[in-house]
């Protein structure tokens, strides 16, 4: 629990209908009303999604609350992108590290706590992110079909899941290197395949 | 958003049921399509539960600082509630108690047999505390509580409790300050009065409201102070000597066993 | 119906008390009932039975409807009598808890802690109530904030609402855990219009469930929510039945007219500077020639029947 509620800025006039970041600006003096709008808009798409990753219903809904916590005691530092008012990207980058440290606390029970180590990310997830987006339609899908499981999975958790290293290594449970190389392995085929 | 995606691709990823290419495509589209979030199938209940569990969490009655301490010591929470909100007249009795005490123990240090106060002090301080803990006229809330299922005993004892402990660890520490005292032994002089008058206090509220007990008792134990005091060849520190907590400690098995019976037939 | 009270039961001679005695259906059983205060009796021989609905309890101040209320709520013992509150007897330590537990009481000062916050006071009263676990006592409480439309301020410290919404905090106390009797001693007081409307309103919706006493100076309330009266004097239940029956009995002593009646009747001017006059039982009203007779209102007829007493006895 918070010790300290926070001082209460003035909220936003907001509804159902105000966008993510109005409605977060609320959250962000206190308006519980609020998180319950964004709670109802994102937590369907973002369970989705995370059951894709995990599929212990238990730790999936703890992963979520916190995301929703961490949601409430931190709307103030979203910043809506110029253009952009939604925050689904913002949302599921939280509930995706959250998803992580769920796993981690279940498999470290018994272990202490490693010492955290600086995080590394594999090349420009937003740019190939677009790239992703029209998976469907363009020869890329064709490519990722191509992949072998693991090599997709490898791709899904770095690019699309903007994961670290050592964050994709966790949720696919392989080593650190073994990502790195899947994932070189994976965009090599991706080039290959999108060139020719 | 130039595309969306079609009504089966939504229901195969809500449902678990999509491959991995199309689940990595639908993801790469929901998080930015609002469009599209919004028609994926959702489990109500599901999300309502989740949204009644995180209100919870996020929206709380505030916790005082007493109350926080009781939960961290490993009290029930909503014991700990209910000790945290003995009413502010408490608050105000523990002040006064570490006054009189402090001053009581000056006096001793300071004058020739000054300790006489302190000893006679000491015995009503739980008292009086016990006294303005609960019922009507001490307690604000008094008549909005009185008839819950709770209130009564289960109540006064919570908030004896309450008062019991910190008054019988600040007199402790304060005899032990005492001149001339060396042992725990010779600290302890007051408890058994003190706790017997408590019990006494207790055992009258059955007939009376708590504070009056209180005042009843008090009043008691003036009067045996000063029908000693005057009285030929006696002293009123026969009250403390062997055989005297003999008879406190009798008083207060017989106190303590009929509040006892009491409570159980209540 | 456990144990014999020492008053013989269903002897009912008070006036207009008794239906059938004490049968299953009751809520509220009460035979004999004495409340004495020194050598002053505030309840002097009470009989009632009440069963689903709104009861409303009118008085003068002193009237025992205070006495009555707390009695009813266990929270006084009676001197002498019979109270069977839910079927239970108040007097037995086990059956008062159990009573306790169905009991929804509003007294008529609520006072609390000021330094708690609306929603912290209701979650110590549901503590007291032993309304479940922490999760479940939480909603129980939103719910109770919710009715009585203190949702929004249920993280504002006490001593900062208005004497309007204390009132309200009071009835959302009452409200916790959903009573089967609900005692509301003056829960009017201090509410605006709005506010009385949404009481009302409230108080309809739960007296479909439930029994409710509703004890009040506001004869308003009483016409728009109660199917039965019961008006207290000196400790003794001098009417009861419905409100229609209470203005029959005021029909055709209610006038308005030119001039002041003389002393003894109870009349008052009226804006248009003729007199509303209230003729009780008995008396004469000399004013033939302005007077016209009007339909009295409850208001009139309750004046008629406390202002009326000693000439009807």
């Amino acid at each position: 629990m918070k010790l300290l509620r926070r001082a209460r800025r003035r909220a936003p006039a907001y509804g159902p209908d105000s966008t993510d970041p109005v409605l977060l600006t609320a959250v962000a003096a206190g308006e519980t009303d609020a998180l319950e709008i964004l709670h109802r808009r994102h937590a369907p798409w973002l369970r989705a999604r995370l059951r894709y990753r995990c599929s212990d219903n238990d730790q999936l809904d703890a992963a979520l609350q916190e995301t929703f916590l961490a949601v409430w005691r931190n709307a103030g530092s979203f910043t809506p992108r110029p253009g952009d008012s939604d925050a689904g990207a913002w949302l599921w980058t939280i509930a995706i590290r959250q998803l992580i440290s769920q796993l981690r606390k279940r498999a470290n029970r018994w272990i202490a706590d490693s010492e955290p180590e600086p995080y590394e990310t594999i090349g420009d997830a937003s740019a190939e992110d677009t790239v992703l987006l029209n998976i469907e339609h363009g020869p890329l899908g064709a490519a990722l079909h191509e992949l072998s499981p693991e090599l997709r999975s490898a791709i899904q958790a770095t690019v699309l899941d903007g994961l670290t290293v050592r964050e994709a290594a966790e949720i696919l449970q392989i080593p650190e290197g073994t990502v790195k190389t899947r994932v070189m392995r994976a965009k090599a085929r991706l080039r290959e395949a999108l060139t020719t | 958003m130039s595309w969306h995606l079609t009504h089966d691709q939504l229901h195969q990823y809500a449902a678990h049921t999509a491959d991995d290419v199309t689940a990595m495509s639908a993801e790469a589209h929901l998080t930015h399509c609002a469009h599209c979030r919004g028609l994926l199938p959702t489990d109500r209940a599901w999300l309502d539960r989740s949204w009644a569990d995180l209100r919870d969490i996020v929206d709380q009655p505030r916790r005082g600082p007493i109350e926080r301490l009781l939960t961290s010591v490993g009290l029930h929470e909503s014991t700990a509630k209910l000790l945290a909100a003995t009413p502010q007249l408490y608050r105000a009795w523990l002040t006064a108690t570490v006054l009189v005490l402090a001053m009581a123990l000056t006096v001793a240090h300071e004058l020739p047999r000054g300790s006489l106060l302190f000893a006679f002090t000491v015995p009503v301080v739980p008292l009086i505390g016990v006294a303005l803990a609960y019922g009507r006229g001490v307690d604000p809330a008094h008549s909005l509580t009185s008839v819950t299922p709770l209130a009564g005993y289960r109540l006064l004892f919570l908030r004896t409790a309450a008062v019991l402990l910190p008054a019988l660890a600040l007199c402790t520490v304060a005899a032990l300050l005492m001149p001339s005292v060396s042992t725990l032994w010779e600290a302890a002089f007051w408890l058994l009065p003190a706790l017997a008058m408590v019990a006494g206090c207790l055992a009258l509220s059955q007939w009376m409201p708590l504070s009056l007990a209180g005042g009843v008792v008090g009043a008691a134990w003036l009067l045996t102070l000063f029908l000693l005091g005057i009285a030929e060849g006696l002293d009123p520190l026969l009250l403390f000597d062997p055989t005297a907590q003999m008879g406190w400690a009798v008083a207060l098995t017989l106190l303590a066993g009929a509040i006892l019976i009491r409570v159980r037939t209540a | 119906m456990s144990g014999e009270g020492g008053v013989t039961t269903g002897t009912a001679n008070g006036p207009a008390g008794g239906t059938a005695d004490g049968t299953t259906t009751d809520r509220v059983s009460v035979r004999g009932l004495v409340r004495s205060y020194g050598t002053r009796r505030a309840l002097d021989g009470i009989d009632l039975n009440l069963g689903p609905g709104v009861t409303g309890l009118l008085g003068r101040n002193g009237a025992g409807k205070t006495t009555l209320m707390r009695c009813l709520a266990t929270d006084l013992e009676a001197t002498g009598g019979r109270i069977r509150v839910l079927g239970r007897d108040p007097e037995r330590a086990s059956e008062r808890t159990e009573i306790r537990r169905r009991l929804g009481y509003l007294p008529q000062f609520p006072s609390f802690y000021p330094h708690f916050t609306v929603f912290g006071l209701l979650d110590y009263v549901a503590v007291l109530k032993e309304l479940g676990g922490r999760r479940k006592r939480h909603d129980e409480v939103r719910r109770a904030m919710r009715r009585v439309d203190l949702y929004d301020r249920r993280h504002s410290r006490v001593r900062r609402l208005s004497g309007g919404m204390r009132q309200r905090l009071g009835l959302a106390a009452a409200l916790l855990g959903d009573p089967e009797l609900l005692l509301l001693d003056e829960p009017t007081i201090g509410l605006d219009p709005e506010q009385r409307i949404r009481f009302r309103d409230l108080v309809s919706e739960l007296a479909v469930r439930s029994t409710v006493v509703l004890s009040t100076h506001q004869i308003e309330d009483v016409s728009a929510l109660c199917r039965r009266v019961l008006c207290l004097d000196q400790g003794r239940v001098i009417f009861d039945g419905t409100p229609d029956e209470l203005i029959a009995r005021a029909r055709g002593r209610v006038w308005e007219q030119g001039s002041r009646p003389p002393e003894g009747v109870t009349s008052w001017r009226l804006a248009d500077g003729r007199y509303r006059v209230l003729v009780p039982e008995g008396a004469e009203n000399p004013d033939s020639d302005s007077r016209v007779p009007v339909e009295p209102s409850l208001e009139d007829a309750y004046l008629l029947l406390t202002g009326a007493r000693g000439s009807t006895r």
